[in-house]
């Protein structure tokens, strides 16, 4: 169903003591994924939680706060809607491969949040290295 | 490298050394057998070292981003994973990336060719990094028939077309010099890929100025667009001119790769086969890494001639084995010494002198055996 929020991130230069913090203040689980820069967060018992949201570097130079994502049935439908609302894309559509597509917007007032739209053949165009 | 009657018969050469490219930086998930995950990654390796490949080229794509990744302690965490999936096979790293610094005090610290520099530092380590030695053209493009790239992203895509035709490798002596000294540093051997005999010579002088001291082992790489093409004679002048106790690599693109892989297994050199590469079987019907792999064992059983085990591709290539002067360099290489002064003539290693006796068959005109008086016999 769209327009509801699917998930949340937290940003920080160093996200490993951000995930100390969470976990003591809310109990949460939080684990380093394998291999990447990115931390699961699992509300609900330390034990079941399920995964819900992620601690990161933050993806945009002033990244700051806690940022929901909301998905939509079309990405590039949202942009277009977004913007002629007066909102602004702050990171343009960007591929999560084999899951989904995402972008960033502030809406007219600067408020960020994600638009998040799930797609198994998601994937970002290569590029010459 | 010189050829003698027997170097032809598959009995006398070297086992085949396959190596593996199966990461197709340039590919998407769509276009061919590209693995994303680390899990993936991994098992792409393992089923590419379990098909008859024993070196593998690596390249490493972020799982969270889809794209390359320029992430050094991603880099080190894949090379971990893969000493342990595939721990006998060699890891030879490819050296076209830049690293990107996470901190201001790596911002401050990479300078230039830095970036690229960390390759050297690798931890754990691989077994070799490719090594350009000459700034070259790399229009991967040039050589593509529209058969392929039916089917892939790059098909009636004009834009990305031009992208990769304007590829370029930037590798000028302020890059090769420093990377080389780096490289001896923290032992990992340069893995060459001479485009043509003009690199090929800088490789033999770095060689003779003492920059580079350890065995030769080198990817001929033709890709066309600025690289070598497929023109056979071409391959052949190069066989021609690397050095005898050099270990080499045909490594070229598309279906084009299958004929030559075919001259290379004849001809006792080596092979490199993957998605990186090529996409295709002869038959123009799509061939994951692995049956590629499949396919150079499959003509190489056919010729006569062995697959090398881990192991032996290891003692191939001398893997780990590093030399401590020029001459031992060039001796081991099948390489004339360097001149001395005042030397003329063309070059050869001095010997003990004496004349070696001649085979007493043979079709050749043993004109040295003649010189020496034979022994009287009696009736």
């Amino acid at each position: 169903m769209s327009g509801l929020v699917t998930h949340f991130e937290i940003y920080g230069d160093e996200p490993a003591k951000l995930a100390a913090f969470y976990r003591e203040l809310f109990g949460w689980r939080i684990e380093p994924a394998a291999g990447v820069d990115y931390w699961r967060i699992h509300l609900g018992s330390p034990a079941n939680g399920t995964a819900a949201g992620g601690l990161a570097h933050p993806p945009l130079p002033d990244a700051r706060g806690w940022m929901q994502y909301v998905k939509v049935e079309s990405l590039d439908d949202s942009l277009a809607v977004a913007q002629r609302l007066g909102g602004r894309v702050v990171r343009e559509k960007t591929a999560v491969p084999k899951t989904a597509w995402y972008a960033v917007i502030a809406d007219p007032q600067g408020n960020l949040f994600a638009i998040w739209q799930p797609d198994r053949t998601a994937f970002p165009a290569p590029v010459p290295d | 490298m010189y050829y003698t009657d027997d170097s032809i018969l598959p009995e006398n050469m070297a086992p085949l050394i396959i190596t593996a490219a199966p990461y197709g930086p340039q590919w998407l998930p769509g276009d061919a057998d590209i693995p994303v995950t680390w899990d993936e990654q991994v098992q792409a390796a393992v089923d590419c070292y379990n098909a008859g490949a024993t070196m593998l080229h690596v390249h490493v794509r972020d799982p969270a981003t889809g794209h390359g990744s320029v992430d050094f302690d991603q880099y080190n965490y894949f090379i971990g994973r893969l000493k342990q999936a595939v721990p006998k096979m060699i890891l030879q790293v490819g050296g076209s990336i830049s690293f990107s610094p996470k901190t201001a005090e790596a911002k401050a610290k990479w300078l230039d060719y830095d970036t690229r520099h960390m390759l050297t530092e690798l931890d754990p380590k691989p077994d070799c990094v490719t090594v350009a030695v000459g700034t070259t053209q790399w229009d991967v493009v040039t050589m593509f028939t529209p058969d392929d790239i039916k089917g892939t992203h790059l098909d009636n895509n004009p834009k990305v077309q031009a992208a990769w035709a304007g590829m370029w490798v930037d590798a000028g002596p302020a890059f090769y010099l420093e990377h080389l000294k780096r490289l001896r540093r923290h032992r990992i051997q340069p893995y060459f890929v001479p485009a043509h005999v003009h690199q090929l010579e800088l490789i033999e002088r770095l060689i003779r100025a003492g920059v580079y001291m350890g065995p030769l082992n080198l990817a001929i790489a033709g890709y066309g667009g600025g690289t070598l093409g497929r023109n056979p004679f071409d391959w052949m002048e190069m066989v021609r001119r690397v050095p005898q106790g050099s270990v080499a690599t045909f490594w070229s693109s598309m279906r084009g790769l299958i004929s030559l892989s075919a001259m290379a297994i004849v001809l006792g050199q080596h092979v490199r086969v993957g998605n990186e590469d090529n996409l295709w079987g002869p038959d123009k019907k799509h061939r994951t890494s692995v049956q590629q792999v499949e396919g150079a064992v499959r003509i190489c059983k056919e010729f006569g001639r062995q697959v090398a085990t881990a192991e032996e591709a290891r003692a191939i290539m001398k893997i780990g084995v590093w030399y401590d002067s020029i001459e031992e360099t060039l001796h081991n290489l099948g390489l004339p010494p360097n001149r001395k002064d005042g030397q003329a003539g063309f070059l050869v290693w001095e010997t003990e002198g004496r004349k070696a006796v001649a085979k007493t068959a043979g079709d050749s005109h043993p004109m040295a055996y003649c010189m020496i008086s034979p022994e009287t016999v009696e009736a």
